[in-house]
Parts: structure tokens; C-alpha cells; sequence
């Protein structure tokens, strides 16, 4: 896989954080380019206010920004004293040594997840209402008599088979592929 | 005033480059007619950012620096870890990724975001989403 189209895999990344968290899309990929530009040349990092000097933006829209890359871990910040002023600065920049890392830890996370959907579409039996679609397991359509607790209905039993093999799907792919990252980075 | 740092930090480096990407901290400064403060605060900027490097020189018994350009992508990242397959799961931009657990107030097994996701997958099972 060239790094080329991982880059641009981390490009939809940041827009689908940016997408989750109500930010505009455009102004964050500016933003994340920008950090890494300046990270790809070694910099120390930029700020919020050289980053809001760049790009036009509103230091609060930057701050935001920095704040959801931030919480993704996918940026990182040293802090240090500004060389004139008497303040603290914030000196964003993306830790390229560790990005295999975040990128890994990231995937192991949502595997993890899925497994645990996955246990719980294995374990449970469930009933679904032919009215409102709303789901339950068979201990709360028991204690609910099998009526739907919002419009009375006679909940149906629900086959989840299929859920059962397309998440196994999922997961079996995603085991595969994390091993063969693990290769590569450990090897790297 | 935006637009003004924005361009002395590019005729900056435009000088140094067409000098043979060296030149004297002072002498930069009086070709951008800049006085010490300006163009101090112009080099603390341009190091900051990882532009230019500099060292420091004598020169007729005066203490001053020689700046060099930092050639850009002197870094070449190595990634092997593409997320293109994970992209499309709710659960990788998640913001409470780390709070989701069994028993918990956001859980996998209840997540709506997930049930969509997973109702997705099964509509559109030929084209394979994943």
C-alpha cells in the first residue's frame, strides 16, 4: 500500500471527523494540511494564532478544529514559551514516528467494538415490533408480555442470521488485516 | 496585516533561495527594509515553522547569524497502515469511542449510529460496503 494513498485515506479521515462533529469539512482538511505540511519539514509546530494568520479562519473554528483532531488522536501538541512574549503557546503539530501506531490502535479499537456487537447478536434472541422496527431482547419483549411498549403491538421474532454473518465477515477481514499492519510496522 | 506577514515570510524565503538558499540574518533584513525587531520576530517565525535553519557567525567581530533554507518533504513519511476498510464504521470518528463499553452509557449493543450502519450493510449486501 503506498503511503500516497494512506495519506489520502487519512484526508477522508479528517473529513469524517469533521462530518461528526458539525465542523466544515474544507476548513479542517486546510487545517490538517497545513500541520502537516509543517510537520513533514521537521517544524516545531504552529499555533493557533499562525494557523488562524494562514488560513483566514477564526481562532475559535481553529481551536475547535485542533480540539476534534485532537480528541481523535490524530495531532498532537508541545507546549512551550513563546521567545518574546511571557506566554504559553500551543505548538500543534502530527507526530509522524507514532502515526502507524494511532492508525493501528484506531483500527484494534473498532474491531473491538464489533466483536462485542458481535457477542451480543450471538447471545440474545430478538424480537422486533411490525409497527416502529423498535428491537428488543427476549428477557424485555418477556417482562413487556411481547407487546410493544410504545404502539401495543405483537412483537415478531426477529431472525438475525444474516446480521450474524455479515458482522463476522467484517471482523474475520479486519482480524486479517490488522495482522498483516502489525507485520509491517513491528517490522519497520 | 495578515496578507503582509503572509508575504514577507515568502519574499524571505524567496531572497535566501536565490542567494543560493544562505544568507546573513542582517543582511535579509535590509534587503526587506526591515528594522531589528521586525526581522527578528520574522526569523523566530520562519525557525519556528522549520523553514530555515540558522548559525551563529562572526563577522568583522560582530555577533550575527547565517540562515539556511530547510529543504521541504525532507521528511518522507512511512505509513503501512491504510484505514480506507474502517472508514465507513461509526465507530472510527466516534467521539465516545472510549467510553463505549457493556454496561456503560453509550454501548455497542445499543448504539443507533451502529444499527444504521449495520441496516446499511445488509441493503446494499452486493455492492459490500466494507
Amino acid at each position: 500500500m503506498s503511503t500516497e494513498k494512506i495519506m489520502k485515506s487519512l484526508e477522508r479521515l479528517v473529513e469524517s471527523i469533521a462530518n461528526s462533529n458539525e465542523v466544515d469539512p474544507q476548513k479542517a482538511k486546510h487545517v490538517f494540511k497545513l500541520v502537516l505540511e509543517y510537520s513533514l519539514r521537521g517544524g516545531n509546530g504552529l499555533t493557533d494564532i499562525e494557523l488562524e494568520e494562514l488560513t483566514g479562519y477564526k481562532q475559535a473554528e481553529i481551536r475547535r478544529i485542533l480540539r476534534i483532531f485532537y480528541d481523535a488522536k490524530i495531532i498532537t501538541y508541545n507546549k512551550s514559551k513563546h521567545p518574546e512574549l511571557d506566554t504559553v503557546r500551543y505548538y500543534w503539530k502530527i507526530d509522524l514516528d507514532s502515526m502507524n501506531m494511532t492508525l493501528l490502535k484506531m483500527k484494534k479499537a473498532v474491531l473491538s467494538k464489533l466483536k462485542q456487537r458481535l457477542e451480543y447478536e450471538y447471545n440474545n434472541e430478538f424480537y422486533k415490533c411490525p409497527e416502529d422496527g423498535s428491537r428488543y431482547t427476549f428477557s424485555e419483549a418477556f417482562n413487556q408480555e411481547f407487546k410493544c411498549p410504545k404502539c401495543g403491538a405483537i412483537l415478531q421474532r426477529e431472525d438475525n442470521s444474516e446480521i450474524i454473518k455479515e458482522l463476522n465477515n467484517v471482523v474475520k477481514r479486519l482480524e486479517e488485516e490488522i495482522k498483516r499492519d502489525e507485520r509491517k510496522v513491528y517490522s519497520s | 496585516m495578515v496578507k503582509q506577514l503572509e508575504s514577507y515570510e515568502s519574499k524571505a524565503l524567496g531572497l535566501i533561495k536565490s542567494n543560493g538558499g544562505v544568507m546573513y540574518q542582517s543582511e535579509l533584513w535590509k534587503k526587506l527594509e526591515l528594522d531589528s525587531r521586525e526581522g527578528s520576530r520574522l526569523v523566530q517565525r520562519l525557525l519556528k515553522k522549520g523553514l530555515i535553519r540558522r548559525e551563529k557567525v562572526l563577522v568583522n567581530g560582530r555577533k550575527t547569524f547565517k540562515l539556511y533554507i530547510v529543504e521541504s518533504n525532507s521528511r518522507d513519511p512511512v505509513l503501512h497502515v491504510n484505514i480506507e476498510s474502517i472508514l465507513g464504521i461509526p465507530c472510527t470518528v466516534c467521539p465516545y469511542i472510549d467510553q463505549c463499553e457493556l454496561g456503560g452509557f453509550y454501548e455497542p449493543m445499543t448504539c443507533i449510529l451502529l444499527d444504521s450502519w449495520i441496516d446499511k450493510m445488509l441493503a446494499s449486501k452486493e455492492k459490500r460496503i466494507y
